[in-house]
């Protein structure tokens, strides 16, 4: 019963999911797409949590629908192109919206497709897994320990990422302000 | 079934967000189309660690995940920008002007 | 000691960042390169037995994470010899623009011995990522437009290939609950013992595509002539001479051969591919008329035969492909040296516009004839016995095709890089170019201690070649 109400949950996530990956596709508005971006994070940030990864999502809805987009925002209003007054905007719609009509079709043959070929595996859930735990004795690590004890190696090279986004866009964007 | 609706999911988005990947002209909307992509690849991690039983792990590589795309997003914005102010277009169209030259010659 | 390679670098970009910027740029050069042959030094002496007590005193939380083998060893000691070319080089701009770009150059670095060193496919994700990052940021730090171009092109396929990875991980994810080396390769060994049937063919292809990528080899090597003629020409020295080997050729050897060993297919796709990117480059090579996209494409082409030799996995042809890439590193560095001492004599690299610089460049114009008959594999050179046990072991395997193949176009390298040589630094000189002089100490320092180390490991490979043996490597 439990697990019924799971897969519902899924189902619901997942076809929410498409849909603003979907929009985030085929809307025109370059800010309204990474408004979109930061929904299917959230979304993905929502499944996540069901699929009891909890650190991983806070660190997704914190980030990626947080930060992201915060990046986008700012790329999107250094670099806005100059407004043409006389454009036909009903025409160009038009125009995209045409353009974009094969995507729907891919995704859907796209769909079939995997539907007959991926074979079933079971998932367990939510209850299977802690049952399982209980089971084999012992307590499955956490992902503190994971992070700290087993994989030290990621914290460091993260860390070192992070320090050479800092000074790559120290190096990118410095040279400009003297200008 | 669970599982099916998972790969199908995944599989969508990634192919919408490389779909849009070579479609877009515009060097932002690349960049969205990168991060799409990204987000299946951190829900197939996500289900793999469900079926292997390996849950901590997994989540440890989706933080991981996510750390790295806000960096690689971070410079590539930049990138964008630089691009923006240098040629005044944020078009792909742009870019390849340096390998025209070089083939008429 | 794994860890040293981590750590000293990382010291380095916080001893270059903590002052300021004036006073960092006056010694960046001396340090970086202090840094880098301290850890040339320390890879060449990695494998001998002083290190144990070390190892065995200062045990660090992840110091059984990171390991080094000869092969390992062999890669730091290049990757360190490359970074001291680059350094040499330098970049030219205001102190605070030369700071940074050094302190990348250590963050390339650190993310390569990074590579090299990890044996888990995650924490090679994300060394790549460093190494890349890093490296977009190197190539368009001049803010030229054709240099931002090839960094985004870069960016994108980039993308493209660490996407293809992370899903090829996911999947072993999936098969073998780690993502350790070790794990996945028990992993294999039980499934094709009978325990069960494991499907890794996805995951395989993807794997193949995406070091592909990285590793700039044919059909998908559209971003690597772009970016590597583009770069800032110390970046070009670093790209050429061992990014695209460490992030590419070195992960595609050491996955084919310690973890997915016993797949006929990809290893046949691998040595298609190989073949496919010598001919490639080569031709594509012949039509160029810049000198650095020339030597990019030369770089496309002596990929395939790693690649080739990766792919055919013998002991011959492993043996030749770590010899090739130390090999190739030595002299694609020297190469893109004397292009950049070119660069700064004569403000261009169009062959046009060049045009018998021997008379006022004559350590340039003969350091690059040395690394011509290295990149050529004609005799008195490195080059020659990498290419000799490439060519012998896919002789000894029965693949003629692949043999004729990789001995043909390497006449075709010999024939475009004659037409460079010809072009650039010798007959008439141009006109305009009578007030040209000879590149400036560090270039000209650099270029002949490359080409004397070609030329002594040449002639001394023999030698090495039997105390290898003799050290049971081969």
């Amino acid at each position: 019963m439990a697990i019924d109400s799971m897969v519902m949950i899924m189902f619901v996530l997942l076809a929410l999911l498409l849909v603003a990956v979907l929009a985030t596709v085929v809307v025109r508005n370059l800010l309204g797409s990474a408004i979109l971006l930061a929904v299917t994070s959230t979304v993905v940030a929502l499944i996540l949590f069901v699929l009891e990864m909890k650190l991983a999502a806070v660190m997704e809805l914190a980030v990626c629908a947080g930060l992201v987009t915060a990046i986008y925002a700012s790329a999107i209003s250094l670099s806005k192109p100059e407004q043409d007054e006389k454009r036909n905007v009903k025409a160009e719609n038009r125009a995209w919206i045409l353009r974009h009509l094969a995507l729907p079709l891919i995704l859907i043959a796209l769909a079939v497709l995997v539907v007959f070929l991926v074979p079933q595996v079971p998932i367990d859930f939510g209850t299977a897994a802690d049952a399982a735990g209980g089971a084999a004795g012992a307590a499955s690590p956490t992902v503190q320990t994971v992070l700290w004890d087993l994989r030290m190696v990621d914290i460091l090279s993260l860390a070192l990422l992070i320090l050479a986004g800092v000074l790559g866009v120290a190096a990118l964007i410095g040279k400009r302000e003297e200008k | 079934m669970l599982f099916t609706m998972f790969v199908v999911t995944i599989v969508l988005t990634a192919a919408a967000g490389i779909y849009s990947l070579i479609a877009s002209q515009n060097l932002i909307r690349v960049l969205i189309a990168m991060e799409l992509v990204n987000k299946g690849a951190a829900l197939l991690i996500a289900i793999a660690g469900r079926i292997s039983g390996q849950m901590a792990q997994a989540e440890s590589f989706i933080i991981a995940l996510i750390i790295v795309e806000v960096v690689v997003t971070a410079i590539g914005a930049v990138l964008a920008i630089t691009i923006h102010a240098k040629t005044g277009s944020i078009e792909i169209g742009t870019l390849s002007l340096g390998k025209e030259a070089d083939h008429v010659k | 000691m794994p860890v040293l390679f981590l750590m000293v670098p990382l010291c380095g970009i916080f001893l270059l960042n903590l002052p300021k910027r004036s006073i960092a740029a006056k010694f960046a050069s001396w340090l970086v390169g202090l840094i880098c042959v301290l850890l040339g030094v320390l890879a060449a002496t990695s494998q001998m037995a002083c290190w144990k007590p070390f190892n065995e005193a200062f045990v660090l939380p992840f110091s059984d994470l990171l390991s080094v083998d000869w092969f390992s060893a062999v890669m730091l000691f290049t990757i360190a010899m490359v970074t001291t070319a680059a350094n040499a080089v330098g970049f030219d701009g205001e102190d605070r623009k030369k700071v940074l770009a050094r302190s990348l150059l250590l963050i390339c670095l650190t993310g390569m011995n990074g590579i090299v060193m990890v044996r888990d496919l995650m924490s090679v994700y994300v060394f790549l990522e460093i190494t890349a990052v890093s490296c977009f940021v190197l190539i368009a730090i001049d803010q030229k437009i054709e240099a931002l171009g090839g960094a985004f092109k870069y960016y994108i396929l980039s993308g493209v290939a660490t996407f293809a990875i992370l899903i090829a991980n996911a999947f072993v994810f999936m098969n073998v609950g780690s993502l350790q080396f070790a794990d996945i390769q028990a992993a294999l060994a039980d499934a094709a013992a009978g325990d069960g049937a494991l499907d890794l063919k996805i995951s395989l292809v993807l794997f193949v595509i995406g070091l592909c990528v990285k590793a700039g080899v044919a059909p998908f090597h559209g971003w690597l002539p772009d970016a590597h003629a583009s770069a800032p020409s110390a970046v070009s020295v670093l790209l050429s001479g061992v990014v695209i080997k460490v992030a590419g050729a070195y992960l595609i050897l050491r996955l084919a051969n310690e973890v997915f060993v016993e797949q006929p297919a990809a290893r046949l796709a691998l040595m298609v591919l190989g073949a496919f990117s010598i001919a490639v480059g080569a031709f594509g090579a012949i039509a160029q008329h810049d000198m650095k996209r020339v030597l990019a494409f030369s770089s496309v082409s002596q990929m395939g035969y790693i690649v080739l030799a990766a792919g055919l996995g013998s002991t011959l042809a492993l043996m030749g492909a770590v010899v090739h890439i130390v090999n190739h590193a030595m002299f694609k560095s020297l190469l893109f040296v004397n292009a950049a001492a070119v660069k700064e004599q004569t403000g261009t690299t169009e062959l046009d516009e060049l045009g018998g610089l021997t008379e006022r460049m004559p350590m340039t114009g003969w350091t690059s004839v040395v690394g011509l008959l290295s990149a050529a594999g004609l005799p008195p050179t490195s080059g020659f016995w990498s290419k000799l046990l490439i060519i012998m072991a896919l002789f000894m395997a029965d693949r003629w095709v692949f043999a004729i193949i990789a001995l043909g176009m390497s006449i075709v390298t010999l024939g475009y890089l004659l037409m460079l040589q010809r072009n650039v630094f010798f007959g008439k000189l141009h006109a305009g170019l009578e007030e040209l002089r000879e590149a400036r100490k560090s270039l000209t320092i650099t270029a002949l201690a490359l080409a004397t180390l070609t030329s002594v490991v040449g002639l001394a490979f023999p030698v090495l070649f039997y105390l290898l043996s003799q050290m049971g490597y081969v």
